[in-house]
């Protein structure tokens, strides 16, 4: 059409917006930061050397009470002894020394801090009957106020990225409702213009440079029609007052070339070309997704809160019940909702799963036990089901078939997106006003989406449609024939699920916090899993598509993931922790593409019969089972031999399934040729 | 200016801008509230465990609480030396007031809670947020594991809420400092960089501008749309000559 909508101009004007709002943004909370820290490090030293004067007059007063019982200041019994125990209290305390009159450090305990100690010094006099014996040094800990003032540096980084996320998320929303999706219309309702078709108006919907330029199209549109219906007006008349027949065929045959050549609209009205786009649902989908994972790094320690003894159920089963009723409600409320959901459409849909899951989260909040909780999670559960099948839905009625992968990696994006901010600010949020306060703010996130929805998908742009053909029972049976899908499904992807919700969700947060983790880091440490996928998945699908070699991929993947967490044998610690979730991560990510790609190639003519989306439905319900007992074969674990056996054998899990699919597949000397069948078209 | 794409652009990102320094901020705010009251608590844990010791080694010498020397004057000096500190006081086992920095307070009895609370906790220090202040507290035990009584110290919060009321305010103002400064910044650059497509949008809507004469549509000899000006130039042509041989059968008959 014009230079505007040529796509190197537009990716030109994108990057440079996206550069610009991410310079800024580091920039600003970079500046905050700074000055942030700079104030906190100005108003807590005072407190801190408040603190070190109060131990240095206890100690002074110890001191002083041996003199004045006649003990010599030189000759004083068990004094290190005694600082070490004062010390070990006080983590803000570097060292303390006693020395004499003449300054000669005598007793001393804890280490000398580095160069910026001696500013942070207080000294107190040794007084004995009026005389004085000595000094007490108390050195403040420059390390302890670092780390309180990292802790805050921490948060700002992870603030910094959710914003940027949100920032980007946002960015493409406008951009593609006020700029890319109006632009589009511009472009289908001109270049059929061109070719004589005049019967569609423009929406104007705002008075800016798109709707000036939809008004200006419009007024042209509006008076070419006016035009044609003068003139079939005219000949209307023409013909009337005619009887002679041939002249009534010249009329009409006239207005008829014209109609040929041309599309002028019917009636008065033109219709209004109105073009949906799929990122309409990208920002709503990511808040709401958002909103489900700040609960992670939290939900078994809240879980724990509300445990009270079961009779016969051990307290790792019991609190393992939430988060797997949360699970198989996702899982039984998918193929139930799915038969419905298309005769609603995906906006009604998208709605409907908000409300459970903003009463599901406040309810959460106020919780009185544990089976409240699960009743609660099993209401988000539902909602979440809804919302993410209404969202799917959305993307496959408004992608072609040639761009829907892209719409569908679109729509991974969000959830990626999500998975990545969600835990870390949870993680701080619950930290700082706590794990009841964070899940009102999830329902308030879930309202925040449900309103972004309304907005950004107006009731009447998009039409219910014909639903797809249903998983049924009877699809079970002939997929589960196909030897290389069971072998996917039970090596692959129940294995890993089970590690999933078992290790990452249930598990990894009760470690942590058991190794003195605050909400805080155990959300920055499952921020790692959400990272690795958000960021490796697209590159592992890409190189897996060019190699095409799904199957290694999945092995290669799915061992690593399985083999890092192997090695919290070793030493229970958060740092072989945070290596297990990041060889996780790195491992899923992957193998979660090639897995999907690996489906229809493993079952062909399980395929052919019911076609790819069946398949896929029945593979997602079997892969579903694994998050629903993850919970509990962590929790078995964890009953027979702690956290360290439970995440090792968890490792032990997934490992043990890539190394079986691995042999499975070179056991089956004609399996690549039928996984090149496979692939034909 | 702000109803425009630009403006909701802007709009968008200022917000974003907003939402990022001002989380920044709370977070930080809290963090600091948190560390102030780990450090100030800290301190005043201190005090009072150096206090306890100091009864220990007497009580376990078979002292009674009351016949104590010298410990009316420790408390004082603790209390002399913290300005935040408004009473240290030591009960006995029925949760009577033996020892205090209020002279006035002895002999009186502590509140059912307090003492009650003091007797269950008895392996660490407990804790009791009141109106005017925190009291923080230690059970005195004696060697025959029996509580005897304990040692409170009660602190002010007025400081504290004095000190976050101050840093509130500082991060207040490096709040709309940085969104003032950056905001600023930010506007201009999107106005910059929002500029190009602004400007071809323009030209556009000029171009199909052109089109427009009024009562009519006129074919105007510079357009950068080609293709849209022939099929109008074609429509409006063709509407003509229906128009004209229309008239003409209707003139020949």
């Amino acid at each position: 059409m014009t230079q505007f909508s040529d796509s190197e101009s537009t990716k030109g004007f994108v990057t440079k917006l996206f550069v610009l709002v991410t310079a800024l943004l580091v920039l600003a909370a970079g500046t905050a930061a700074f000055l942030i820290v700079h104030v906190f490090d100005r108003d807590l030293s005072p407190e801190l050397d408040k603190k070190a004067a109060a131990i240095g007059r206890s100690v002074a007063r110890q001191v002083a009470f041996a003199a004045e019982h006649g003990i010599p200041f030189e000759k004083l019994y068990g004094v290190e002894a005694f600082l070490d125990q004062v010390m070990r209290g006080n983590a803000d305390i570097a060292s303390i020394e006693l020395a004499d009159a003449a300054g000669r450090v005598r007793y001393a305990a804890g280490r000398k801090d580095t160069a910026a100690v001696d500013t942070d010094l207080l000294e107190l006099p040794i007084d004995a009957d009026g005389t004085n014996i000595g000094t007490v040094r108390v050195r403040i800990s420059q390390a302890y106020l670092e780390r309180e003032l990292s802790g805050i540096l921490y948060d700002v980084l992870i603030v910094l990225l959710v914003a940027l996320l949100i920032a980007m998320e946002l960015l493409l929303v406008v951009m593609a409702v006020s700029l890319f999706k109006p632009i589009e219309g511009i472009s289908v309702v001109l270049e059929r213009a061109s070719y004589g078709d005049f019967r569609f108006r423009l929406p104007v919907d705002s008075h800016d440079e798109i709707g000036r330029l939809a008004e200006v199209y419009n007024s042209l549109a509006r008076r070419l029609n006016e035009m044609f219906r003068q003139l079939v007006d005219d000949a209307e008349e023409v013909r009337l007052g005619q009887i002679d027949a041939s002249i009534v065929r010249q009329v009409e045959g006239v207005v008829s070339r014209l109609t040929e050549r041309f599309n002028f609209a019917q009636g008065k009205l033109l219709e209004t070309f109105r073009p949906v786009s799929a990122h309409a649902v990208r920002a709503p989908l990511f808040v709401f997704i958002f909103a489900e994972e700040m609960s992670r790094p939290f939900l078994p320690i809240y879980i724990r809160e509300l445990y009270t003894p079961i009779a016969g159920m051990s307290m790792q089963t019991a609190i393992g019940l939430p988060i797997a009723a949360f699970m198989l409600t996702i899982a039984v409320v998918t193929p139930i909702v799915g038969a419905v959901a298309d005769r609603y459409g995906p906006r009604t849909m998208f709605l409907i799963g908000a409300v459970p899951s903003i009463i599901g989260y406040v309810g959460s909040a106020f919780a009185g036990g544990l089976f409240d909780l699960i009743g609660w999670r099993v209401l988000s559960g539902a909602g979440y089901a809804i919302v993410y099948l209404a969202c799917q839905g959305y993307i496959a009625q408004n992608s072609l078939p040639e761009s829907r992968a892209q719409g569908m990696a679109m729509f991974m994006g969000a959830v990626f997106a999500a998975g990545v901010c969600g835990p870390a600010l949870g993680g701080i949020l619950a930290d700082q006003i706590g794990m009841r306060s964070t899940f009102v703010v999830s329902g308030g996130l879930c309202v925040a989406a449900a309103l972004a929805l309304i907005w950004l998908l107006p009731a009447d742009a998009i039409e219910p449609e014909e639903g797809l053909r249903r998983v049924k029972l009877s699809d079970f049976r002939v997929v589960l024939t196909s030897p290389g899908f069971s072998a996917l499904v039970v090596f692959i992807a129940i294995p890993n699920k089970v590690a999933l919700t078992g290790f990452l969700f249930f598990l990894a947060p009760l470690f942590l916090d058991q190794l003195g983790n605050t909400s805080s880091e155990t959300g920055r440490v499952m921020m790692i899993y959400g990272a690795c996928t958000a960021l490796l998945t697209p590159l592992a699908a890409r190189f897996a598509d060019s190699v095409r070699g799904h199957r290694h991929i999945v092995t290669v993947g799915c061992g690593l993931a399985g083999l890092g967490l192997l090695p919290i044998l070793l030493q229970p610690s958060t740092a072989l922790l945070v290596v297990g979730v990041l060889f996780f991560g790195i491992g899923h990510a992957m193998s979660i593409a090639p897995q999907l790609a690996l489906v229809p190639e493993s079952c062909p003519q399980a395929c052919a019969e019911l076609g790819h989306t069946t398949v896929l439905g029945v593979f997602r319900i079997l892969e579903r089972l694994g998050s629903v007992i993850g919970p509990f074969v962590a929790s078995l674990l964890i009953g027979i031999g702690g956290p360290v056996v439970a995440t090792a054998g968890m490792g032990a899990l997934v490992l043990a399934g890539a190394i079986l699919f691995g042999l499975y597949h070179l056991a089956r000397p004609g399996s690549r040729a039928v996984v090149l069948e496979g692939r034909s078209p | 200016m702000f109803s425009g794409l630009t403006g909701r652009i802007i709009i968008t990102v200022v917000a974003v801008l907003l939402c990022a320094v001002g989380l920044t901020s709370l977070l930080g705010y809290n963090k600091y509230k948190l560390a102030l009251a780990n450090i100030v608590e800290g301190r005043f844990r201190f005090v009072l465990g150096d206090i306890k010791n100091t009864l220990d080694v007497s009580v376990n010498l078979g002292v009674a609480l009351a016949d104590l020397r010298n410990l009316q004057e420790l408390l004082d000096r603790e209390k002399t030396a913290d300005d935040q500190i408004q009473l240290i006081e030591v009960f006995d086992a029925d949760g009577t007031v033996v020892f205090s920095t209020d002279r006035s307070n002895v002999g009186q009895v502590l509140p059912e809670d307090w003492v009650q609370l003091a007797f269950l906790t008895t392996t660490e220090a407990w804790k009791l947020h009141e109106e005017d202040g925190h009291v923080i507290g230690l059970t005195l035990i004696s060697s025959f594991g029996a509580p005897l009584g304990g040692v409170i110290v009660s602190y002010s919060h007025a400081a504290i809420d004095q000190k976050l009321a101050q840093i509130g305010l500082d991060l207040g103002q490096i709040t709309v400092g940085v969104i003032a400064g950056y905001g600023i910044v930010l506007v201009f650059g999107l106005i910059i960089v929002l500029g190009r497509p602004r400007r071809q949008l323009e030209s556009m809507r000029q171009s199909i501008g052109q089109f427009l004469v009024p009562g009519g549509v006129a074919v105007p000899s510079v357009t950068d749309i080609d293709h849209l000006k022939v099929s109008v130039k074609a429509a409006v042509g063709a509407i003509d000559e229906a128009n004209r041989k229309i008239q003409e059968i209707d003139g020949s008959t």
